[in-house]
Protein backbone atom coordinates (compact mmCIF):
# COMPACT_ATOMS: atom_id res chain seq x y z
CA UNK A 1 0.00 0.00 0.00
CA UNK A 2 1.52 3.35 -1.10
CA UNK A 3 0.92 6.36 -3.04
CA UNK A 4 3.47 6.78 -5.98
CA UNK A 5 5.24 9.62 -7.45
CA UNK A 6 3.11 10.72 -9.84
CA UNK A 7 -1.09 10.62 -11.27
CA UNK A 8 -2.72 12.10 -13.55
CA UNK A 9 -5.33 13.36 -11.31
CA UNK A 10 -4.82 14.24 -7.47
CA UNK A 11 -8.69 14.67 -6.07
CA UNK A 12 -8.35 16.11 -2.54
CA UNK A 13 -11.44 14.98 -0.06
CA UNK A 14 -13.44 11.81 -0.37
CA UNK A 15 -16.85 13.26 0.21
CA UNK A 16 -19.39 12.63 -2.49
CA UNK A 17 -18.12 15.24 -4.94
CA UNK A 18 -14.42 14.48 -4.55
CA UNK A 19 -15.58 10.19 -4.84
CA UNK A 20 -17.41 11.05 -7.73
CA UNK A 21 -14.64 12.99 -9.78
CA UNK A 22 -12.46 10.12 -8.75
CA UNK A 23 -14.54 7.81 -9.93
CA UNK A 24 -15.48 9.07 -13.12
CA UNK A 25 -11.19 10.34 -13.96
CA UNK A 26 -11.21 6.38 -12.81
CA UNK A 27 -13.31 5.02 -15.59
CA UNK A 28 -12.09 7.43 -18.01
CA UNK A 29 -8.32 5.75 -17.73
CA UNK A 30 -6.48 8.10 -15.60
CA UNK A 31 -4.77 7.00 -12.99
CA UNK A 32 -6.11 8.93 -9.97
CA UNK A 33 -5.12 9.72 -6.48
CA UNK A 34 -8.22 10.32 -4.05
CA UNK A 35 -7.07 11.94 -0.34
CA UNK A 36 -9.11 12.17 2.59
CA UNK A 37 -7.78 14.30 5.36
CA UNK A 38 -9.51 12.31 8.33
CA UNK A 39 -9.09 9.17 9.31
CA UNK A 40 -12.90 8.25 8.46
CA UNK A 41 -14.34 8.70 5.63
CA UNK A 42 -18.00 10.47 5.95
CA UNK A 43 -17.71 11.27 10.32
CA UNK A 44 -17.90 13.61 11.57
CA UNK A 45 -20.77 14.25 9.69
CA UNK A 46 -21.76 18.20 9.33
CA UNK A 47 -25.42 17.51 7.37
CA UNK A 48 -28.88 17.23 8.37
CA UNK A 49 -28.58 13.57 5.89
CA UNK A 50 -31.88 14.50 3.63
CA UNK A 51 -31.69 14.08 0.08
CA UNK A 52 -35.06 14.62 -1.66
CA UNK A 53 -36.69 12.40 -4.75
CA UNK A 54 -35.90 15.03 -7.38
CA UNK A 55 -31.69 15.27 -5.80
CA UNK A 56 -31.60 11.55 -6.11
CA UNK A 57 -32.80 11.27 -9.71
CA UNK A 58 -30.39 13.93 -10.73
CA UNK A 59 -27.80 12.05 -9.12
CA UNK A 60 -28.71 9.26 -11.68
CA UNK A 61 -27.99 6.62 -9.02
CA UNK A 62 -30.13 4.11 -7.13
CA UNK A 63 -30.45 4.28 -3.02
CA UNK A 64 -28.45 1.05 -1.24
CA UNK A 65 -30.67 0.24 1.51
CA UNK A 66 -27.81 0.43 4.30
CA UNK A 67 -27.31 4.05 3.18
CA UNK A 68 -30.99 5.16 3.97
CA UNK A 69 -31.76 5.71 7.61
CA UNK A 70 -35.07 6.54 7.06
CA UNK A 71 -37.82 7.23 4.04
CA UNK A 72 -39.73 10.33 4.16
CA UNK A 73 -43.07 10.48 2.87
CA UNK A 74 -44.37 14.00 4.45
CA UNK A 75 -43.18 17.71 4.91
CA UNK A 76 -44.56 20.06 7.76
CA UNK A 77 -43.55 23.70 7.37
CA UNK A 78 -44.32 25.78 10.90
CA UNK A 79 -44.83 29.41 10.03
CA UNK A 80 -43.19 31.24 13.19
CA UNK A 81 -46.97 30.97 15.06
CA UNK A 82 -46.54 27.35 14.99
CA UNK A 83 -49.39 27.23 12.31
CA UNK A 84 -48.11 24.79 9.79
CA UNK A 85 -48.87 22.96 6.46
CA UNK A 86 -48.55 19.59 5.80
CA UNK A 87 -47.79 18.05 2.56
CA UNK A 88 -48.39 14.83 1.83
CA UNK A 89 -46.58 12.54 -1.29
CA UNK A 90 -48.34 9.47 -2.92
CA UNK A 91 -44.77 7.44 -1.94
CA UNK A 92 -41.23 7.96 -0.99
CA UNK A 93 -40.28 11.74 -1.57
CA UNK A 94 -36.65 11.46 0.10
CA UNK A 95 -34.50 9.45 2.47
CA UNK A 96 -32.67 10.27 5.46
CA UNK A 97 -29.10 9.02 4.54
CA UNK A 98 -26.62 7.31 7.08
CA UNK A 99 -23.65 9.95 5.87
CA UNK A 100 -20.92 7.58 7.05
CA UNK A 101 -21.87 4.45 5.26
CA UNK A 102 -23.29 6.28 1.75
CA UNK A 103 -19.66 8.53 1.68
CA UNK A 104 -17.75 5.16 2.67
CA UNK A 105 -19.28 4.03 -0.59
CA UNK A 106 -18.68 6.25 -2.61
CA UNK A 107 -15.12 6.28 -1.94
CA UNK A 108 -15.21 2.56 -2.33
CA UNK A 109 -16.94 3.09 -5.98
CA UNK A 110 -13.79 5.32 -6.91
CA UNK A 111 -11.72 2.69 -5.48
CA UNK A 112 -13.40 -0.04 -7.88
CA UNK A 113 -12.88 2.03 -11.19
CA UNK A 114 -9.38 1.96 -9.88
CA UNK A 115 -8.67 4.98 -7.96
CA UNK A 116 -6.37 4.89 -5.18
CA UNK A 117 -8.22 6.08 -2.42
CA UNK A 118 -6.09 6.75 0.89
CA UNK A 119 -7.82 8.31 4.41
CA UNK A 120 -5.79 9.65 6.52
CA UNK A 121 -3.62 11.47 4.17
CA UNK A 122 -3.75 15.23 3.92
CA UNK A 123 -2.46 17.89 1.92
CA UNK A 124 0.52 20.54 2.99
CA UNK A 125 0.68 22.33 0.08
CA UNK A 126 0.74 22.94 -3.40
CA UNK A 127 2.14 24.63 -6.26
CA UNK A 128 2.05 25.22 -9.98
CA UNK A 129 5.26 24.06 -11.17
CA UNK A 130 6.08 23.13 -15.03
CA UNK A 131 2.75 23.13 -16.24
CA UNK A 132 2.02 20.39 -13.65
CA UNK A 133 0.97 20.37 -9.83
CA UNK A 134 3.17 19.55 -7.36
CA UNK A 135 1.46 18.00 -4.00
CA UNK A 136 2.65 18.05 -0.54
CA UNK A 137 0.98 14.99 1.38
CA UNK A 138 1.31 14.01 4.67
CA UNK A 139 0.62 10.09 4.58
CA UNK A 140 1.34 7.87 7.76
CA UNK A 141 3.05 10.55 9.76
CA UNK A 142 5.46 10.49 6.18
CA UNK A 143 5.86 13.66 4.05
CA UNK A 144 6.35 13.60 0.33
CA UNK A 145 5.89 15.29 -3.07
CA UNK A 146 3.48 13.58 -5.39
CA UNK A 147 2.82 15.14 -9.14
CA UNK A 148 -0.35 15.00 -11.16
CA UNK A 149 -1.15 16.48 -14.46
CA UNK A 150 -4.48 18.64 -12.57
CA UNK A 151 -5.62 18.93 -8.80
CA UNK A 152 -9.35 18.53 -7.88
CA UNK A 153 -10.18 20.85 -5.09
CA UNK A 154 -12.71 18.94 -2.99
CA UNK A 155 -12.04 19.35 0.15
CA UNK A 156 -14.90 21.16 1.79
CA UNK A 157 -16.08 24.38 3.32
CA UNK A 158 -12.57 24.62 4.61
CA UNK A 159 -11.12 24.02 1.60
CA UNK A 160 -7.74 25.85 1.18
CA UNK A 161 -6.57 24.18 -1.53
CA UNK A 162 -7.88 26.31 -4.66
CA UNK A 163 -6.79 30.09 -2.96
CA UNK A 164 -3.16 27.71 -2.93
CA UNK A 165 -3.19 27.53 -6.50
CA UNK A 166 -4.95 30.94 -6.85
CA UNK A 167 -8.51 31.35 -6.64
CA UNK A 168 -10.02 32.96 -4.09
CA UNK A 169 -13.20 31.13 -3.20
CA UNK A 170 -13.83 33.05 0.48
CA UNK A 171 -17.02 33.56 1.47
CA UNK A 172 -18.44 36.37 2.59
CA UNK A 173 -20.08 35.97 6.67
CA UNK A 174 -23.64 36.83 5.02
CA UNK A 175 -23.63 34.11 2.85
CA UNK A 176 -22.44 31.49 4.80
CA UNK A 177 -24.98 30.12 7.40
CA UNK A 178 -23.58 29.03 10.78
CA UNK A 179 -25.09 25.79 11.32
CA UNK A 180 -25.57 23.31 14.84
CA UNK A 181 -27.44 20.06 15.26
CA UNK A 182 -27.42 17.94 17.59
CA UNK A 183 -28.28 13.56 16.25
CA UNK A 184 -31.24 13.04 19.04
CA UNK A 185 -32.60 9.99 20.46
CA UNK A 186 -35.84 9.00 22.54
CA UNK A 187 -37.05 12.14 20.99
CA UNK A 188 -41.75 12.31 20.26
CA UNK A 189 -41.40 12.65 16.32
CA UNK A 190 -43.72 12.06 13.26
CA UNK A 191 -40.76 9.23 11.24
CA UNK A 192 -42.12 9.81 8.32
CA UNK A 193 -42.45 13.39 8.05
CA UNK A 194 -39.47 16.27 8.18
CA UNK A 195 -40.31 19.34 9.21
CA UNK A 196 -39.37 22.86 8.51
CA UNK A 197 -39.76 25.59 11.41
CA UNK A 198 -38.99 29.23 9.97
CA UNK A 199 -38.60 32.29 12.85
CA UNK A 200 -36.87 34.96 12.49
CA UNK A 201 -36.29 35.51 16.01
CA UNK A 202 -35.27 32.00 16.96
CA UNK A 203 -33.26 30.69 13.80
CA UNK A 204 -32.15 34.24 12.57
CA UNK A 205 -31.50 34.18 9.30
CA UNK A 206 -31.81 30.17 8.17
CA UNK A 207 -34.52 27.58 9.65
CA UNK A 208 -34.87 25.14 11.93
CA UNK A 209 -35.54 21.42 11.16
CA UNK A 210 -36.05 17.83 12.76
CA UNK A 211 -35.17 14.94 9.62
CA UNK A 212 -36.15 11.74 11.47
CA UNK A 213 -33.90 8.89 11.63
CA UNK A 214 -35.71 6.08 12.88
CA UNK A 215 -39.22 5.87 14.87
CA UNK A 216 -37.54 7.71 18.25
CA UNK A 217 -34.35 9.35 16.48
CA UNK A 218 -33.74 12.26 14.22
CA UNK A 219 -31.34 14.95 13.04
CA UNK A 220 -32.39 18.50 14.73
CA UNK A 221 -30.02 21.33 13.78
CA UNK A 222 -30.41 24.90 12.46
CA UNK A 223 -28.60 27.37 10.57
CA UNK A 224 -28.55 30.85 11.17
CA UNK A 225 -27.26 34.15 9.43
CA UNK A 226 -25.16 37.40 10.18
CA UNK A 227 -26.44 39.91 10.13
CA UNK A 228 -29.50 38.94 11.87
CA UNK A 229 -27.85 36.53 13.75
CA UNK A 230 -27.26 38.05 17.55
CA UNK A 231 -25.64 34.86 19.40
CA UNK A 232 -24.15 31.16 18.59
CA UNK A 233 -26.06 28.82 16.27
CA UNK A 234 -25.51 26.09 19.16
CA UNK A 235 -27.24 28.92 21.91
CA UNK A 236 -30.35 29.23 19.41
CA UNK A 237 -30.38 25.55 18.97
CA UNK A 238 -30.32 24.92 22.28
CA UNK A 239 -33.46 27.49 23.62
CA UNK A 240 -35.22 25.63 20.05
CA UNK A 241 -34.99 22.10 21.28
CA UNK A 242 -36.35 23.29 24.68
CA UNK A 243 -39.66 24.94 23.15
CA UNK A 244 -40.10 21.53 21.04
CA UNK A 245 -42.46 19.05 23.43
CA UNK A 246 -41.17 16.00 21.65
CA UNK A 247 -37.51 16.75 22.01
CA UNK A 248 -36.98 18.63 25.11
CA UNK A 249 -36.62 15.29 26.94
CA UNK A 250 -34.68 13.50 24.71
CA UNK A 251 -31.10 12.28 24.16
CA UNK A 252 -28.35 13.65 22.29
CA UNK A 253 -26.10 10.98 20.76
CA UNK A 254 -23.89 13.45 18.35
CA UNK A 255 -23.39 17.10 18.42
CA UNK A 256 -22.84 18.77 15.11
CA UNK A 257 -21.56 21.69 13.65
CA UNK A 258 -21.56 23.06 9.93
CA UNK A 259 -21.34 25.88 7.78
CA UNK A 260 -23.29 26.06 4.70
CA UNK A 261 -22.24 28.50 1.68
CA UNK A 262 -25.76 29.28 0.99
CA UNK A 263 -24.73 32.09 -1.58
CA UNK A 264 -21.97 33.38 -3.77
CA UNK A 265 -22.26 31.40 -6.39
CA UNK A 266 -18.38 31.32 -8.29
CA UNK A 267 -18.82 31.95 -11.75
CA UNK A 268 -15.40 30.47 -11.43
CA UNK A 269 -14.57 27.22 -10.54
CA UNK A 270 -11.46 26.73 -12.50
CA UNK A 271 -7.70 27.77 -12.94
CA UNK A 272 -4.87 25.95 -15.28
CA UNK A 273 -4.50 22.56 -13.48
CA UNK A 274 -7.46 22.84 -10.94
CA UNK A 275 -11.00 21.92 -11.08
CA UNK A 276 -13.20 22.91 -7.74
CA UNK A 277 -15.92 20.86 -6.66
CA UNK A 278 -19.18 20.88 -4.11
CA UNK A 279 -18.64 22.74 -0.62
CA UNK A 280 -15.63 24.18 -1.53
CA UNK A 281 -16.90 25.94 -4.73
CA UNK A 282 -20.01 26.50 -3.29
CA UNK A 283 -22.15 23.81 -5.07
CA UNK A 284 -25.36 24.07 -2.47
CA UNK A 285 -28.96 24.90 -2.63
CA UNK A 286 -29.23 28.12 -1.84
CA UNK A 287 -32.75 28.32 0.10
CA UNK A 288 -32.62 24.81 2.04
CA UNK A 289 -28.74 24.43 1.83
CA UNK A 290 -28.65 20.77 0.66
CA UNK A 291 -25.22 19.96 -1.32
CA UNK A 292 -25.43 15.73 -1.41
CA UNK A 293 -26.53 15.59 -5.13
CA UNK A 294 -24.99 19.18 -5.76
CA UNK A 295 -21.64 18.30 -4.96
CA UNK A 296 -22.04 14.36 -7.04
CA UNK A 297 -23.15 15.97 -10.19
CA UNK A 298 -20.41 18.75 -9.82
CA UNK A 299 -17.91 15.67 -9.35
CA UNK A 300 -19.47 14.18 -12.40
CA UNK A 301 -19.25 17.07 -14.26
CA UNK A 302 -15.97 17.94 -13.05
CA UNK A 303 -14.70 14.48 -13.88
CA UNK A 304 -16.02 14.39 -17.00
CA UNK A 305 -14.07 17.28 -18.12
CA UNK A 306 -11.01 16.26 -16.75
CA UNK A 307 -10.76 12.62 -18.48
CA UNK A 308 -11.41 15.06 -22.15
CA UNK A 309 -9.01 17.72 -21.20
CA UNK A 310 -6.31 14.07 -20.62
CA UNK A 311 -6.78 13.17 -24.34
CA UNK A 312 -6.34 17.27 -25.33
CA UNK A 313 -3.11 17.09 -23.44
CA UNK A 314 -4.35 20.75 -22.22
CA UNK A 315 -5.06 21.51 -18.41
CA UNK A 316 -5.71 25.57 -19.41
CA UNK A 317 -8.20 27.45 -17.15
CA UNK A 318 -9.37 28.02 -21.01
CA UNK A 319 -10.01 24.37 -21.63
CA UNK A 320 -11.45 23.21 -18.28
CA UNK A 321 -13.70 26.68 -18.26
CA UNK A 322 -16.31 23.86 -20.19
CA UNK A 323 -16.99 22.72 -16.14
CA UNK A 324 -18.05 26.16 -15.58
CA UNK A 325 -20.34 26.30 -18.46
CA UNK A 326 -21.90 22.85 -17.96
CA UNK A 327 -22.56 23.23 -14.46
CA UNK A 328 -23.93 27.45 -15.39
CA UNK A 329 -26.11 25.56 -17.22
CA UNK A 330 -27.39 22.58 -15.61
CA UNK A 331 -27.38 24.00 -11.81
CA UNK A 332 -25.83 27.26 -11.45
CA UNK A 333 -28.90 29.68 -13.49
CA UNK A 334 -31.38 27.68 -11.39
CA UNK A 335 -29.36 28.63 -8.16
CA UNK A 336 -29.51 31.94 -8.84
CA UNK A 337 -33.13 31.78 -9.42
CA UNK A 338 -33.43 30.31 -6.06
CA UNK A 339 -31.33 32.93 -4.60
CA UNK A 340 -33.84 35.03 -5.33
CA UNK A 341 -36.58 33.74 -3.40
CA UNK A 342 -34.72 32.64 -0.56
CA UNK A 343 -33.61 36.82 -0.70
CA UNK A 344 -37.35 37.44 -0.68
CA UNK A 345 -38.11 35.32 2.18
CA UNK A 346 -35.07 36.72 4.42
CA UNK A 347 -36.43 40.12 4.65
CA UNK A 348 -39.73 39.00 6.18
CA UNK A 349 -40.75 39.32 9.30
CA UNK A 350 -42.45 36.86 11.57
CA UNK A 351 -45.64 39.07 11.40
CA UNK A 352 -45.01 38.70 7.28
CA UNK A 353 -44.60 34.78 7.60
CA UNK A 354 -47.56 34.21 9.61
CA UNK A 355 -49.63 35.96 7.12
CA UNK A 356 -47.96 34.09 4.15
CA UNK A 357 -48.56 30.77 5.43
CA UNK A 358 -52.70 31.97 5.95
CA UNK A 359 -53.00 31.93 2.64
CA UNK A 360 -51.21 29.54 0.54
CA UNK A 361 -52.49 25.62 0.39
CA UNK A 362 -50.17 22.64 0.14
CA UNK A 363 -50.23 23.01 -3.79
CA UNK A 364 -48.66 26.11 -3.72
CA UNK A 365 -46.18 25.25 -1.33
CA UNK A 366 -45.70 22.37 -3.41
CA UNK A 367 -44.77 24.53 -6.20
CA UNK A 368 -42.64 26.99 -4.27
CA UNK A 369 -40.42 24.20 -3.03
CA UNK A 370 -39.72 22.81 -6.27
CA UNK A 371 -38.88 26.26 -7.67
CA UNK A 372 -41.73 25.60 -10.09
CA UNK A 373 -42.82 28.83 -10.57
CA UNK A 374 -43.12 31.89 -8.04
CA UNK A 375 -45.50 33.44 -9.84
CA UNK A 376 -48.10 32.80 -7.12
CA UNK A 377 -46.12 33.56 -4.05
CA UNK A 378 -45.37 36.75 -6.14
CA UNK A 379 -49.15 37.44 -6.52
CA UNK A 380 -49.99 36.55 -2.89
CA UNK A 381 -47.13 39.40 -1.92
CA UNK A 382 -48.55 42.14 -3.94
CA UNK A 383 -51.27 42.02 -1.98
CA UNK A 384 -49.81 43.73 1.12
CA UNK A 385 -48.07 47.15 1.11
CA UNK A 386 -44.94 46.24 2.22
CA UNK A 387 -44.74 43.32 0.58
CA UNK A 388 -44.84 44.81 -3.08
CA UNK A 389 -40.73 45.47 -2.99
CA UNK A 390 -40.24 41.98 -1.94
CA UNK A 391 -43.14 40.50 -4.45
CA UNK A 392 -41.30 42.55 -7.71
CA UNK A 393 -38.05 40.35 -6.65
CA UNK A 394 -39.51 37.15 -7.38
CA UNK A 395 -41.34 38.44 -11.01
CA UNK B 1 -4.33 36.81 16.40
CA UNK B 2 -7.15 33.94 17.17
CA UNK B 3 -7.54 31.98 19.93
CA UNK B 4 -9.02 28.91 19.50
CA UNK B 5 -10.58 26.57 22.30
CA UNK B 6 -9.87 23.38 21.28
CA UNK B 7 -12.42 21.85 23.40
CA UNK B 8 -15.59 23.53 21.95
CA UNK B 9 -14.15 23.50 18.54
CA UNK B 10 -16.19 20.77 16.02
CA UNK B 11 -14.09 21.20 13.36
CA UNK B 12 -16.57 22.27 10.80
CA UNK B 13 -14.39 24.63 8.96
CA UNK B 14 -16.56 27.34 8.01
CA UNK B 15 -13.83 30.33 9.68
CA UNK B 16 -11.78 29.16 6.76
CA UNK B 17 -14.05 29.78 4.68
CA UNK B 18 -14.24 33.49 6.42
CA UNK B 19 -11.04 34.20 6.57
CA UNK B 20 -10.06 37.12 4.04
CA UNK B 21 -6.12 36.40 4.44
CA UNK B 22 -5.91 32.79 4.51
CA UNK B 23 -4.79 32.76 7.63
CA UNK B 24 -6.31 29.82 9.35
CA UNK B 25 -5.76 26.14 8.28
CA UNK B 26 -7.85 23.37 9.55
CA UNK B 27 -5.47 20.47 10.30
CA UNK B 28 -6.13 17.21 11.35
CA UNK B 29 -5.00 18.27 14.51
CA UNK B 30 -7.83 21.23 15.01
CA UNK B 31 -7.59 24.23 13.66
CA UNK B 32 -4.41 26.57 13.67
CA UNK B 33 -3.92 29.69 12.90
CA UNK B 34 -0.73 31.52 11.63
CA UNK B 35 -0.53 34.53 13.11
CA UNK B 36 1.77 36.47 10.81
CA UNK B 37 -0.96 36.53 8.40
CA UNK B 38 -4.09 37.06 10.77
CA UNK B 39 -5.20 40.87 11.29
CA UNK B 40 -7.62 40.05 13.95
CA UNK B 41 -10.66 40.91 12.14
CA UNK B 42 -12.69 38.92 14.19
CA UNK B 43 -15.14 37.49 11.43
CA UNK B 44 -14.04 33.60 11.82
CA UNK B 45 -15.26 34.22 15.28
CA UNK B 46 -18.53 35.94 14.38
CA UNK B 47 -19.26 32.96 12.24
CA UNK B 48 -18.26 30.19 14.76
CA UNK B 49 -21.04 27.98 15.61
CA UNK B 50 -20.41 27.27 19.53
CA UNK B 51 -17.90 30.29 20.67
CA UNK B 52 -14.17 28.28 20.17
CA UNK B 53 -12.80 31.31 18.67
CA UNK B 54 -11.71 34.36 20.24
CA UNK B 55 -9.45 37.35 19.41
CA UNK B 56 -6.99 38.48 21.08
CA UNK B 57 -5.39 41.77 20.65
Amino acid sequence: MKIEDRYDVIVVGAGPGGSRAAEVCAKGGLKTLCIEKRGEIGAPKRCAEGLSKSARERMGIELKPSWVSQVITSARVYAPNRKSIRLDYEGPEGWILERKVFDKDLAKEAARAGAKVMAKAELLGVKREDGEVKARISFHGKEREVSASIMVAADGVESKTARMLGLDTTMPLGEICSGAQFEMTNVKIDPDCIDFFFDQEMTPGGYFWIFPKGHDSANVGLGVRKPWSKKLAMEYLEEFVKNIEGLKDGSVVEVNAGAIPVGQLLENMVKDNLVVVGDAAHQVNPIHGGGIAEAYIGGTLAGETIVEAAKAKDFSEKFLSRYNERWWEQRGNRHKKILKLRQALESMSNEDLNWIVDYLDEEDIKKISKGASFAKLAQLLIKKPKLIMIAKKLM
Amino acid sequence: MIEVDKSLCLRCGGCVATCPKSALTLTEHGLECDKDKCVSCGKCAQFCPVGALKVKK
